[in-house]
């Protein structure tokens, strides 16, 4: 996808929005064309998840896979930014839309991702057909335990050295990771092994999530600007589920 | 905030003249004024119609208005007009904060920033905290009233006259490394246009003086400007987006010339 900077997506098992040109974003039924995996977290446990919850995954899933969706240029674009600043709207199957078009969580939703992404979203919520847990594409979950610090890891320097800190702290670690190439969840496993040696006391549990896109349409940016909101929301579910206070 | 993209300028023939400078025969510095030169051949057109974008023009209708704005009663709701919302006097670095964040603001009409609205808008933040520093005690001890009164000082023909020609200096400055910054890293090193990278530093520092020297040439006409539209009560954001494009017409055939001290 490329051209014009404004760019509709509708996401999920909704009914259709009247969005014109809207491109159809779905993760289950026949058109399905985003697969989600988070291993980790079983669906025993994810059935346990408070339903603003599973719509903020859902939710940021879609935006993430539109990210990618888009071209935001060539590099050697000069439209002063043109492409670079995409408008997107989004139009979402939740199960709390009356919560999610709320003024006050809609603007908070589009700041957020304005900030992170350096362009301009608008969402508008519609109820899904029916509650579809299995929509999540989910692996047998691990051993849980509660009160532990829920923490991002990319695998870099800096969130390597945040987990070291925590666990010098003496606090267990649910370390949550996005892997988006098999050559970065290995660096990711590697690193974890490694920890577990060097904090033999400490429990280290490891939630890794992928989005991918099972259509080739929808490969269009190598950027993912807003991927860090789809771990702080799948973080957020750990940290729900376990009790955590502490991200 | 994340990925970011380093850009490239395009093998084009408009840009052929910036790239014959920086060529394979090119083993000395080339100066400030032939880069200046080519690079502003090449986007002269395509400049003059981004600079009617209406998040570009808002920025220069900031700077218009905020040394206005010092000087009223009012001086909450004067800027909360502007766009920067404060609850009570604003210190420096909240203004100047508040300043910049607009490039983060999406207005729906004026539709989302373009990257020389946010170089714009940048170059305000920068020109209003440098113009503001020698009439505070210091900076970072400066009161909301220092910075209030400080402000409301610069609504005179000649310290307005100076804030246009620093704004105009950086924001031109700004367009120009915003092409040149794609190119001119790949000519550091042995044998190239830029030996070192204190080379290219000291390039980066003449291309500043250049731009500053280039922008004496709206200083004197700004302050006259800025004081007769007041008078007059003509001091519109429409007569303000006029100002711009002249200045901007102005400066570059000074950038082509040389500019003066």
């Amino acid at each position: 996808l490329s051209g014009s900077s404004k760019h509709a997506f509708a996401c999920g098992k909704s009914p259709l929005p009247a969005i014109k040109d809207a491109v159809i974003l779905a993760m289950h039924g026949d058109n399905a064309n985003v697969r989600m995996d988070i291993s980790g977290i079983s669906k025993k446990l994810f059935g346990n998840l408070s339903t603003r919850a599973r719509d903020l995954i859902r939710i940021a899933a879609f935006v993430t896979v539109g990210d990618q969706a888009v071209s935001r240029g060539k590099a050697d674009s000069l439209d002063l930014g043109a492409q670079w600043r995409r408008q997107f709207d989004y139009s979402i199957g939740v199960d709390d839309p009356d919560f999610w078009n709320s003024k006050a969580v809609r603007t908070l939703l589009e700041d957020t991702l304005g900030f992170l992404s350096d362009e301009v979203f608008s969402f508008c919520f519609t109820k899904q057909e029916a509650a579809i847990p299995e929509q999540l594409w989910l692996e047998a979950g691990e051993q849980w335990f509660t009160g532990a610090s829920v923490q991002l890891f990319s695998g870099g320097m800096d969130s390597l050295a945040g987990a070291v800190q925590n666990l010098s702290s003496g606090r267990d670690l649910i370390l949550v990771s996005h892997s988006a190439a098999t050559k970065i969840a290995s660096y990711q496993t590697r690193l974890i092994e490694d920890l577990r040696r060097m904090f033999p006391d400490r429990k280290i549990e490891h939630v890794s999530m992928k989005v991918e896109k099972t259509d080739k349409k929808i490969r269009g940016e190598r950027t993912q600007r807003t991927r860090s909101f789809l771990y702080a929301a799948v973080a957020n579910a750990v940290a729900s589920l376990t009790q955590s206070n502490h991200f | 905030m994340g990925h970011s993209r380093v850009g490239r300028l395009p093998r084009s023939k408009k840009w052929n003249q910036l790239f014959d400078l920086l060529g394979a025969e090119a083993r000395v510095p080339p100066r400030p004024i032939d880069l200046a030169s080519a690079t502003l051949q090449a986007i002269q057109d395509d400049l003059q119609r981004a600079i009617q974008d209406a998040n570009t023009a808002r920025a220069v209708w900031l700077l218009t208005q905020l040394p206005i704005a010092a000087g009223t009663p009012a001086y909450i709701d004067a800027l909360a007009k502007l766009g920067l919302d404060f609850e009570t006097s604003p210190s420096l670095g909240q203004l100047s904060s508040s300043l910049l964040a607009i490039t983060t603001k999406y207005d729906k009409e004026a539709g989302p920033h373009s990257d020389l609205a946010e170089l714009a808008t940048i170059a305000v933040a920068e020109s209003v905290t440098d113009a503001l520093g020698p009439s505070l005690p210091s900076l970072f001890a400066a009161s909301p009233d220092d910075v209030k009164k400080a402000l409301s000082q610069l609504n005179t023909k000649v310290q307005f006259g100076k804030l246009a020609r620093s704004f105009f200096a950086r924001f031109t400055k700004k367009i120009l490394s915003y092409y040149l910054s794609r190119e001119l890293p790949r000519h550091v090193g042995a044998g190239q246009s830029f030996s070192n990278i204190s080379r290219y530093q000291e390039f980066d520092g003449d291309l500043q003086t250049h731009c500053y020297q280039a922008a004496k040439i709206v200083e004197e006409f700004s302050g006259g400007w800025h004081s007769k539209h007041q008078y007059l009560g003509t001091l519109t954001p429409e007569n303000a987006n006029k100002y711009l494009a002249y200045s901007i017409k102005k400066i570059i055939s000074e950038l082509k010339l040389g500019g003066s001290d």
